[in-house]
């Protein structure tokens, strides 16, 4: 009888917690603007990464372990296979670096001729993307390069194809990355045919836009849009993507540019992260 | 004893949600989509009573959450605490019996829960995506109780 009446949840005779709700509810509505203003969730969160560690580290297990097998039984054909296609790749790329050495030798020339100061190199560290690609519902690239490698939040990331973003967080021995697409994200950009310098912004979902585009000025769709570097942080020239819808706004006075990015999260597995300029 | 062991199950499903929470499941293409692992936890923990721990001590629980996976520090602790007071208030007018009627107010819950998170998250936007916000509540609720049902099932082995 005993442990019926107190398995009857109806009319419960608790202590009610509405004081403790109010208190609690105060203390994290305050706790949610310090944190918007000083971001300390960034600092805490840095200082526990080696609680989330272990948890990439077996996530990544079953891959890792795949690999370590792969190569253990590559046969001797099929590296001579795999060493064959890259001496192709190499030569090709040396035939086209040719016509780069050229190219490289005409810029400089006309920067002389026209005293533009040449644009210093970039020291960067490459970095694999590895699991998790979500976190409780959200997307996030985590790639496994960390601060042991000299990575800070703000670097910018790139790959073969184009910009993939920046990080925004960066743990002992892996970073996390926000990529272009994302909402929080802004990069100033240039055209292909270097018209018009423009900050282009994620949508926070699969494209950028560019929101104000006055509309007395040309612009098509496929057009190609690259980093212009002017915010020093990313390099000069990097693609971002090409302009697959233009609307025109209400007043007639401004498109909107919709822009689908080269580069995706999905698209890569190795990224390029840029250090900063390199000190030569 | 009985009490020792829940903290134990408590503490084993928690570290199976932080594990599965990072897992990205193949025919999921939209992150919109994915359930909000840690929300439907501890909606049913607290529908449940399954720890019966005090609401401070839910409001601890919510912090680390934000530490491990959330976006601003409050957040969750401001979702478990919401939940938790919701819960009180149910059970103090409603008499939740038959597996239909609880499993309502784990749905009811869910979306209140949601519903914070959506409004305190620092990606709220206007221009939402309303299907996909839907098939997210869908998934959640849906996670929310397959959790009510392995609680339950522990329950009667305690």
């Amino acid at each position: 009888m005993k442990s019926s009446k107190k398995e009857l949840k109806l009319f419960n005779n608790d202590q009610s917690p509405i004081f403790g709700f109010i208190i609690l509810l105060l203390t994290s509505l305050s706790l949610m603007g310090l944190d918007y203003r000083k971001g300390i969730h960034q600092e805490i969160k840095e200082n526990s990464n080696h609680i989330i560690t272990p948890i990439i580290y077996v996530l990544n297990l079953p891959k890792n372990i795949s690999r370590s097998f792969e190569n253990l039984f590559k046969t001797k054909a099929q590296l001579s296979k795999k060493n064959q296609e890259l001496e192709k790749k190499i030569a090709d790329l040396s035939i086209e670096n040719q016509k780069l050495v050229l190219i490289d030798q005409e810029n400089i020339q006309l920067r002389k001729s026209i005293k533009i100061a040449n644009t210093l190199g970039f020291d960067f560290v490459d970095a694999e993307i590895i699991l998790p690609r979500i976190n409780n519902g959200k997307e996030v690239i985590t790639v496994d390069k960390g601060i042991n490698h000299g990575i800070k939040i703000g670097q910018p990331v790139i790959n073969n194809i184009g910009l993939i973003g920046q990080i925004i967080f960066v743990g002992n021995s892996y970073s996390e990355i926000n990529p272009i697409t994302s909402k929080k994200y802004i990069v100033p950009a240039i055209f292909e045919k270097a018209t018009d310098n423009i900050i282009i912004r994620g949508n926070g979902n699969k494209y950028l836009e560019v929101s104000m585009f006055p509309a007395h000025r040309q612009v098509k769709i496929g057009d190609v849009l690259m980093t212009s570097g002017i915010d020093s942080l990313y390099p000069k020239g990097i693609k971002i993507g090409k302009i697959i819808r233009i609307t025109a706004k209400a007043n007639n006075q401004f498109n909107q540019l919709l822009i689908a990015p080269f580069s995706g999260p999905r698209t890569h597995s190795q990224v390029r992260i840029i250090l900063g300029e390199r000190n030569d | 004893m009985i009490k020792k062991n829940r903290f134990i199950t408590g503490f084993i499903l928690f570290l199976f949600t932080l594990l599965i929470s990072q897992i990205n499941f193949p025919l999921v293409i939209n992150s919109w989509i994915m359930p909000d692992y840690f929300l439907a936890l501890f909606t049913a923990l607290i529908a449940t009573r399954f720890l019966n721990i005090s609401i401070f001590t839910y409001f601890l629980l919510g912090l680390i959450v934000d530490v491990l996976v959330g976006q601003l520090i409050g957040q969750y602790g401001l979702v478990f605490v919401v939940i938790y007071f919701t819960s009180f208030i149910l059970n103090k007018y409603f008499l939740f019996k038959s597996p239909i009627m609880q499993a309502s107010q784990h749905i009811f819950l869910t979306t209140i829960g949601l519903i914070i998170l959506l409004i305190s998250s620092l990606s709220y936007e206007l221009s939402l995506n309303i299907d996909l916000f839907f098939m997210k509540w869908v998934v959640t609720c849906l996670i929310c109780l397959l959790f009510h049902k392995l609680i339950k099932h522990l329950n009667i082995k305690n």
